[in-house]
């Protein structure tokens, strides 16, 4: 049974929402982390699909003091996003869509959405969700701070679904880190389906990935090679949903 | 609070505590230690608290603040229902 008279016992919590070997990987990635100054890390990503839903998530009259609204990348708002401005530029260049949420006029929160395959940024990596036409990949969903508790969550994603939907886009397509506890209860509500999971190891400049789905390992020495994987949604409507335990609300 | 028992049983209801409602006390800290409250099961929280009592909540006080623990939620309806 879980404590919830006080916030006293963080591993157990842990070990709860992330199972022994997540939580296995975290602290040996600690660990590597610190002995080698930064050489040795390592990544856990569940790859997901979450279908675009077609009922809100709000409750009709809630979330509506939240504008959302798609900008472009010339936009001056893109200078208030807490990400470097070349990143953003990167990803305005591949074909990205931002969706940007506001409070009485200031920034509370984005998400991001692309057609197409999705370069990784963390890791050596490409995520090809498929079939294309019917489906996207998000991430970099970010809520600042004073507002993670409120409705700017969901109110995000009911824009980002009624987009998609016009565009005849059924599923979506992300990468969660395993150690990310909030994103993972957060698109656990979203009724996401697992496609895999990925752990990547770097040494110094050489990266070795292990992954539940093709091409299951990939030995890459830099950046120009990269494991690409295609996930591919047909089919899942007809499978039951899967409820994981796992925005990024970094 | 005499709406103490009726929040937990809401609480437990909505986020399918199951055992665990039992240990939920006056001055149980709620955020942070039910990994199944988050901004997403809020909303249902609030949702069935309105239907049960008959309130209405307004977007902007749904805060953290609220429901930081079992008692300052149960504050926060019983301030509710008497206005």
């Amino acid at each position: 049974m879980v404590a919830i008279a006080r916030p006293k016992n963080t591993f157990y919590q842990m070990l709860q929402q992330w199972g022994w070997g997540n939580l296995g990987l975290f602290v040996l990635n600690k660990f590597l982390f610190i002995v080698s100054k930064g050489n040795l890390r390592l990544y856990k990503y569940y790859l997901i699909a979450q279908p675009v839903a077609k009922k809100a998530l709000l409750p009709l009259g809630r979330g509506k003091k939240i504008e959302v609204k798609l900008i472009h990348e010339r936009d001056e708002i893109v200078h208030e996003f807490p990400r470097p401005t070349i990143a953003i530029q990167e990803r305005f260049k591949r074909g990205a869509k931002c969706l940007v949420a506001f409070k009485d006029g200031r920034f509370i929160g984005f998400l991001w959405l692309l057609l197409g395959s999705y370069q990784e940024d963390e890791v050596r990596a490409r995520y090809t969700p498929l079939p294309s036409k019917q489906t996207a990949w998000d991430f970099d969903v970010y809520v600042a701070p004073d507002f993670r508790f409120g409705l700017t969550f969901p109110r995000l994603w009911d824009e980002a679904n009624r987009l998609l939907a016009e565009n005849d886009i059924l599923w979506s397509c992300s990468r969660i880190s395993a150690f990310n506890t909030g994103s993972l209860g957060a698109h656990a509500r979203l009724a996401t389906v697992s496609l895999g999971s990925a752990i990547f190891f770097y040494a110094g400049q050489c990266q070795i990935t292990l992954a539940s789905l093709p091409p299951y390992f990939h030995f890459s020495r830099n950046s120009a090679s990269f494991p690409e994987f295609h996930l591919n949604t047909e089919g899942l409507g007809k499978m039951p949903l899967v409820s994981h335990d796992k925005s990024s609300m970094e | 609070m005499q709406h103490l028992e009726e929040i937990r049983n809401i609480l437990s209801d909505v986020l399918s505590l199951g055992e665990r409602k039992n240990s939920l006390k006056e001055d149980s800290i709620l955020l942070g230690s039910i990994p199944e409250l988050d901004s997403m099961a809020v909303i249902n929280v609030i949702t069935a608290m309105e239907e049960h009592f008959g309130i209405s909540v307004d977007d902007d006080e749904i805060s953290a603040n609220t429901f930081e623990t079992l008692g300052s939620l149960t504050r926060f309806v019983e301030q509710k229902l008497v206005e």
